[in-house]
């Protein structure tokens, strides 16, 4: 039987769940995006920075979820800064897998790519950075 | 009742136990596992006498009709009903969505439809868009602080213009039991037709439909030993004879002319198509195994499971039991969450010790949004759950709570 503790769960995953990073709405965002996962109706919302060259400069979320999708997100915040928008945007399970150092069930990658698919969901962003 | 030994008439169990551990299955609310009589009903109908229910007049033909037939009946004893009564459907969902179109015809403009906050989406949402079409009231009846369904309530809301009452016998999301027969009375009273969900009270206790006096009442054969696929509407003779299909097709037909086209008589002018045949005979053969134990011997066995599950659960730390807690206002089902985590962390790791329990909002969104939560733990007994089963439910989210908290 595999060990639970061993596998999905490390303690990286279980320390960005109790301790997620950037984990506020970032005022005056230039995006936001949001999802839902329509298998939990977890819904996590991504707020970003953005300048001129679509590089993001902060990113953070809300929202509340499984430990997967919550440390998923809080991950991802860390990662994007200094990193282009659709770098972000087209972000693979591969990648989230890499980034939780875990492996995922076809159920599973759903919680972790919700920040990713919010991220490309976005509801809404300012002109100074789509004109930029 | 020995479920030691009715256990070992589901193949499933030996098939899921891993490295010395058992398959503690919690999840029949869902879908209920099979016995191998079941199984083998089915697969005799597959390999020995497939065919056709629509005028095969050759042998086998005829002994599939005859099956199909006997399948009905056996559906009727369990619920009171008569034959021509019984409508098979793909399920306790295509149910309730024809119902909803073969009463279109009945409802107008302001008429109100009222259905209950603790309802399946499949009871909730063909309602809320038969509503639509019609241009009826919709009401959804609110819960008790406990989730409970209070018949005040429905008799203080039920008024004139209320047309149709659609409830569910027993909450899968928290196994409350409705007082089916005081509602029917209201129903009655201003005149509405009683639509009763059964989906998790035919599988689990005597059904009476003369007794309850509902109008309708549907529910799936996968509930209950039976296979996916394959439901039953039950209509009173009275209103089936009158209401037209929703469905139209081959084998429901009396005439069909250029103009026009004249139906089958009930219950065939509701089965447009080819029915699932071997869904039926082997729902039938289900009935069979149930009725050898007997529906009130399930019911106490599972109460006592449940209850066994419910107050332990309730003595743990850090654990919500969301329902009613008198074991004779519910069914044998638990719904519960552990503080700090998340439904589907504690199901994931139950399922490491090869448990599995269902997690999440099991379809009942503004059931979920009366507790104020995204979703809890259920785990839900059947007559193969033993109290064993509910030990180790009960070591695991032990375990899953010291993983997350450690």
């Amino acid at each position: 039987m595999h060990n639970m503790e061993d596998e999905l769960y490390k303690e990286n995953v279980l320390h960005h769940y109790r301790n997620p990073r950037n984990k506020y709405a970032l005022a005056g965002a230039d995006i936001v995006g949001k999802d839902t996962n329509a298998l939990c109706g977890d819904e996590i919302t991504i707020y970003a920075h953005v300048n001129g060259d679509k590089v993001i400069t902060t990113m953070s979320f809300m929202g509340d979820g499984c430990a997967i999708s919550q440390a998923a997100s809080s991950l991802l915040t860390e990662y994007a800064t200094g990193k282009r928008m659709e770098e972000i945007q087209k972000m693979t399970q591969k990648d989230m897998e890499r980034l939780l150092g875990i492996s995922l069930s076809m159920v599973r990658a759903r919680c972790a790519l919700l920040p990713i698919q919010a991220f490309q969901h976005i509801i809404m962003h300012t002109h100074r950075e789509y004109h930029a | 009742m020995n479920e030691t030994e009715i256990k070992k008439d589901f193949p499933i169990f030996k098939a899921q136990s891993r490295d010395g551990a058992p398959f503690t299955f919690l999840d029949s609310a869902a879908t209920s596992q099979m016995p191998q009589v079941v199984i083998d009903s089915m697969l005799e109908f597959y390999s020995t006498y497939k065919a056709n229910v629509h005028s095969g007049i050759y042998s086998i033909g005829v002994r599939a009709v005859e099956a199909y037939e006997g399948a009905r009946r056996k559906v009727a004893m369990f619920l009171g009903a008569h034959s021509n009564e019984v409508i098979f459907t793909s399920g306790t969902t295509a149910s309730l969505n024809m119902l909803a179109r073969m009463l279109e015809v009945r409802i107008s403009a302001g008429d109100e439809i009222m259905v209950s906050a603790m309802e399946h989406h499949s009871n909730f949402i063909p309602w809320q868009e038969l509503a639509k079409r019609t241009g009826a009231v919709f009401t959804v009846l609110p819960l008790e602080k406990d989730g409970t369904l209070s018949a005040g309530t429905i008799r203080a809301m039920a008024g004139p213009r209320t047309k149709i009452i659609a409830v569910t016998h027993v909450s899968h999301a928290t196994g409350s039991v409705n007082d089916v027969r005081e509602i029917s009375s209201i129903a009655r009273g201003v005149g509405a037709f009683f639509v009763l969900d059964a989906a998790q009270s035919a599988p689990h206790m005597p059904i009476d439909v003369q007794k309850i006096d509902c109008d309708f009442l549907a529910f799936s054969g996968q509930k209950m030993l039976g296979p996916t696929g394959i439901g039953i509407l039950y209509g009173k003779e009275k209103h089936l004879r009158e209401i037209a299909p929703a469905v139209f097709g081959g084998g429901m037909i009396r005439e069909v002319r250029t103009d026009s086209s004249t139906w089958a008589d009930m219950p065939q002018k509701f089965e447009a198509g080819t029915p699932h045949v071997a869904g039926a005979i082997g729902l039938g053969a289900a009935i069979s195994y149930i009725e050898v134990i007997g529906r009130a011997e399930l019911m106490a066995h599972e109460r006592n499971l449940a209850d066994m599950a419910r107050c332990a659960l309730t003595n743990m730390p850090g654990i919500h039991v969301y329902g009613p807690h008198n074991e004779h206002e519910t069914a044998g089902i638990v719904s519960f969450t552990v503080e700090g985590m998340h439904a589907h962390d504690v199901a994931e790791i139950l399922s490491r010790e090869n448990i599995a329990v269902r997690a999440g909002h099991h379809c009942a969104l503004p059931l979920m949004n009366h507790f104020g939560i995204s979703g809890t733990i259920r785990a839900s007994f059947y007559l193969y759950n033993t109290e064993k089963d509910v030990e180790r439910l009960l070591t695991g989210v032990k375990k899953a709570q010291g993983i997350f908290h450690a």
